[in-house]
């Protein structure tokens, strides 16, 4: 596991300009949708102001009263998340062909595009599957609920199993972009569930760094809305947003480093 | 041929994962918990020393009650003998009497109509849905004791029937007396009753086991002193007005129920799997009662009143809370507004299904709603609040004064019990958390209940007056609720602006004169014009004077629905007018005639040749005062109050370089909903709003946070 870990981080620092690059276009589209937004209410707001401490409620005061800042916050959070996915997906064949091996951008950007219907197919399967655990996770919880069993039991499930399904996800799409396994088969997609069982080690690595990384996002969450009134700038969060990044990216070093399929 | 062995079994891994689910696994059927209690007192009404001033002559009514409930039918079958004393200079032949329970009868009765069968969250359903009550027989008893525990020495000798019938809303019946009640004389009458309770929607009801027997029994109308009956029909908003008196009432209930109920338990005798229970409670003007098996019994004896929780099993987690609350309220009241005068009050919590009986207040008794269930953790790190459960506990605590001794005309009036318990909530979480304290709160982002007051304000502050009768807020409009919150708003601000104490001293003279009375508005309103003063200069000493006239500010507030606001219109720093330009000299001769320094930008010139200017403008059609506080480039500030009476106002400081100006800088307006306009930079500063640049942190942060969750 220790093992699995290390070289996923290895490989990830193996790529320095790259982590850059991706932190640097990632940063600079959340910066630009926090200016749009400033930029939106400094139009509304004209010389007015509100004082310290009046905070919450000149939002409450100013939201419902101009419909169009809502509607531009809306958007440019919907904006985000379309590209969030639109750039992992065409970049996440990239990326682990990069975190394979050392190539020039120019063969690790034709390797991205080429292995985008993979990716996308891959996780189609995936989705469904996921979707299906996600249903009996479901399930389990209301029957434990039923059972008047803790109510921590249920969301420590669900987490355990979107972890594991990620872990999935990367052995799936690494076995399909860098091993050759059938891209458009359902197999390929089942075949990610059916490795990470076989292989704990890489599975609890994984599932660590999906646990890291996931905390990392949620600590930006958190200090973006308790900076509201607390007022603790964006550079906190940018810097978690690296470091979820670097969990990520070793995360999926990880199924990198766990090599082609193994054969029962 | 199986193998025995002596050693323990092996558990099987499936084994184990049984035993563990086993042990994360709660038992259903564990017992009930167990509360600490203490015995309740003895006496209704708290020892003559702290009871504070009870008024003989406000003892106008007396019941005495048998009631046998029927658990299964949700039934109960009664009798009540009413005395009730002339205190008029008026005769009377008729007697007017409430059948609340009617209310529930039929899609036609006046609170259906105003309902659609809906109150707050609650609606009807198709089973138990319709609750009545039916009067057999009214006697007249006579000679009718003075008051009925006086009628061991005045004995009745004959029992009269008397004729009466339902009004045309069945919330009311009238009783034709065989003979007129003049001034000064006593009438006792004894009636037969059965009330069907509805499934619980309003206020009362049953759901379940749980029986929540209020407005169940007929009520006798409040004859003013202008010799005219209220007895108002019974509508949604409509609550209840009656006369002090003291109350006798025995309940038989199945033996497995735990009772909770107005006043102080005073026997208790079980026979046959039933049990007889004798409540007295005294100088109330209503009774109600609950039951249910579940219930969980919780009291402690707080500065001589018996507190009393009974609480869903469920919910037992909560009894500290709510009792912290309850005993938060009690010390805030009693120093605002005298001591309370009962020894006793009980708290009592629905059940799930039952909830619409719950944040409804009695003498003596309220029911209150359960807290949102959060783990101790998110309440201590991520998000807490304050307005469920412990608010309807302090709220329908409140009632105890605000009504329930205060006994104002609830139809007529609802602000002033509603909304002035209301505002005294507001004050008892000023008293327990401190100024301004918060009601949500979510990390560092605190929502306080000056910020509710002024949503509400902004939501439903202009729709209605606030002083209209409950019947004449249309449930279509939705605007009932700025009884409560505007009223509270009116309140905070008239408090804030004449001062916390000069305007707790006159609401505390208001209270005392209220105390067991039947007090109008108008007469809260003569008190607080009285005590503060009529009108009021605010300006500070030496400042032109700027007043506030309490009569028209509360005349404004209460009887109009005139929008408060204020803005800044302008601040900026302009050339001074100068000396250049022609002039006479001392032979009469124009001399002169330099042009003026246009040249040099108004940044530029010096101190002297500057001007400040602040423009402050009233948008809002409601007049009253407003603070200005106004700072200077050289780090001084300058506080102003306007009158507010015209429509702009000049503010000029010749050599003064303005920064900033700020309308209302100490948060006294809480009428006021639109505070952006407010405050304001002067004109050539590129100052930051306040907001723009923390809320951009904020989507910047949540757009980190979705591509964060969006990959890698």
């Amino acid at each position: 596991m220790i093992s699995s870990f290390l070289g996923g981080f290895r490989r990830v620092l193996s790529a320095p300009g790259w982590v850059l690059a991706i932190a640097a276009a990632n940063l600079l589209l959340a910066w630009c949708l926090g200016a749009t937004t400033r930029a939106a209410f400094d139009s509304v707001t004209g010389r007015w102001s509100v004082v310290e401490g009046e905070i919450v409620y000149g939002l409450m005061e100013i939201l419902p009263e101009q419909s169009g800042l809502l509607l531009v916050i809306r958007q440019s959070l919907a904006g985000t998340t379309v590209l969030g996915f639109l750039f992992w997906t065409l970049l996440a064949g990239g990326v682990l062909y990069r975190l394979k091996e050392e190539a020039p951008i120019s063969r690790v950007l034709s390797r991205a595009v080429r292995s985008v219907p993979t990716v996308v197919v891959i996780s189609f399967w995936h989705l469904l599957l996921r979707l299906l655990l996600v249903a009996a996770a479901v399930g389990i919880g209301v029957g434990l609920d039923k059972l008047g069993a803790a109510a921590w039991i249920a969301p420590l499930l669900g987490g355990l199993i979107f972890l594991f399904s990620t872990c999935a996800l990367d052995l799936a799409r690494a076995h399909g972009v860098l091993h050759g396994a059938r891209r458009f088969h359902p197999a390929t997609a089942l075949g990610g569930f059916a490795e990470a069982l076989r292989r704990p080690g890489v599975l609890i690595a994984s599932m660590l760094l999906g646990l890291l990384r996931w905390c990392a996002v949620l600590a930006i969450l958190w200090l973006s809305i308790d900076g509201l009134s607390a007022g603790h700038g964006p550079w906190p969060a940018r810097g978690l947003w690296v470091v979820a990044l670097l969990c990520g990216l070793a995360r999926m070093g990880v199924a990198v480093e766990a090599g082609p399929p193994r054969r029962r | 041929m199986r193998r025995e062995s002596n050693s323990s079994p092996r558990l099987a891994p499936g084994s184990l994962g049984i035993l563990a689910l086993a042990l994360l696994v709660q038992g259903c059927d564990a017992p009930p918990p167990e509360l600490p209690t203490v015995p309740p007192p003895t006496q209704a009404l708290r020892p003559a020393g702290e009871r504070g001033v009870v008024p003989a002559e406000s003892r106008i009514t007396d019941y005495q009650i048998e009631a046998r409930l029927d658990a299964e039918a949700h039934r109960v079958r009664g009798s009540a003998r009413v005395s009730w004393r002339n205190t008029t200079q008026h005769t009377v032949d008729t007697v007017p009497f409430h059948l609340y329970m009617n209310g529930f009868r039929a899609e036609d009765t006046a609170w259906m109509r105003t309902s659609a069968g809906r109150h707050r969250s609650s609606e009807q359903e198709e089973e138990g849905a319709w609750g009545y009550i039916d009067i057999g027989e009214v006697r007249r008893v006579s000679p009718g004791p003075l008051l009925v525990e006086d009628e061991a020495e005045s004995p009745a000798t004959s029992h009269e029937v008397l004729p009466w019938r339902e009004d045309p809303d069945p919330s009311t019946m009238t009783v034709t007396l065989d003979q007129p009640v003049g001034p000064g004389e006593t009438l006792t009458l004894e009636l037969d009753f059965e009330t069907q309770l509805p499934k619980v929607v309003a206020r009362t009801g049953y759901s379940d086991d749980f029986h929540a027997v209020a407005q169940w029994y007929p009520k006798i109308g409040v004859l003013e002193a202008d010799g005219k009956w209220q007895a108002h029909t019974y509508t949604v908003n409509d609550e209840y007005f009656a006369d002090f008196g003291h109350y006798t009432v025995e309940i038989d209930v199945p033996e497995d129920m735990v009772v909770g109920a107005s006043g102080i338990p005073v026997s208790e005798t079980v026979a046959e799997g039933r049990k007889t229970l004798v409540y007295q409670a005294d100088m109330v003007h209503d009774f109600a009662w609950m039951a249910d098996p579940d219930f969980v019994e919780h009291s402690v004896l707080y500065d001589g009143v018996y507190i009393r929780q009974l609480i869903q099993p469920e919910h037992v987690a909560d009894a500290d809370l709510h009792m912290a609350a309850q005993i938060a309220a009690l010390d805030s009241y009693q120093k605002r507004f005298g001591p309370y005068p009962w020894s006793t009050i009980t708290i009592v919590h629905a059940p799930e299904g039952g909830e619409g009986a719950g944040g409804m207040e009695y003498p003596t008794l309220y029911t209150t709603s359960d807290t949102v269930e959060m783990a101790p953790w998110v309440r201590k790190h991520l998000f807490d609040e304050r307005v469920s459960g412990v608010f309807t506990t302090v709220h329908e605590f409140g009632h105890q004064y605000f009504q329930g001794l205060f006994a104002s005309r609830e139809h007529l009036e609802p602000w002033l019990d509603e909304g002035m318990n209301s505002f005294s909530n507001q004050l008892a979480f000023l008293d327990r958390y401190g100024e301004n304290p918060w009601a949500a709160r979510l990390l560092s982002n605190e929502l306080t209940f000056r910020d509710g007051l002024r949503a509400t304000m902004r939501a439903v502050g202009t729709l209605d007056p606030v002083a209209q009768p409950a019947s004449a807020f249309h449930g279509r409009v939705g605007s009932y609720f700025l009884v409560y919150s505007k009223t509270s708003a009116i309140m905070m601000t008239l408090r804030n602006v004449v001062g916390p104490e000069e305007f707790d001293r006159a609401l505390a003279v208001y209270a005392e004169q209220a105390r067991f009375r039947q007090p109008t508005g108008k007469q809260l309103f003569a008190t607080l014009t009285m005590e503060l003063g009529g009108t009021r200069n605010l300006a500070p000493e030496g400042a032109p004077p700027s007043e506030i006239d309490i009569a028209e500010f509360l005349d404004q507030a209460f009887h109009s629905t005139l929008p408060v606001d204020f803005a800044v219109r302008r601040v900026s720093n302009v050339r001074r007018q100068g000396t250049a330009g022609w002039r006479r000299d001392e032979n009469g001769e124009l001399v002169g005639g330099e042009p003026p320094d246009l040249e040099t930008e108004v940044e530029d010139l010096p101190d002297d040749q500057i001007t400040g200017v602040v423009v402050v403008q009233r948008p809002g059609a409601f007049v009253m005062p407003v603070d200005l506080l106004v700072e200077f480039e050289d780090g001084s500030e300058e506080r102003r109050v306007w009158n507010g009476r015209a429509s702009t106002q000049v503010y000029e400081w010749p050599g003064r370089r303005v920064r900033r100006a700020r309308l209302d800088p100490d948060n006294k307006i809480y009428l006021e909903w639109k505070r952006l306009n407010n405050t304001a930079w002067a004109r050539d500063l590129d100052e930051d709003d306040g907001f723009s640049r923390p809320f951009g942190h904020l989507i910047e942060g949540l757009g980190l946070g979705l591509l964060g969750a969006a990959g890698p």
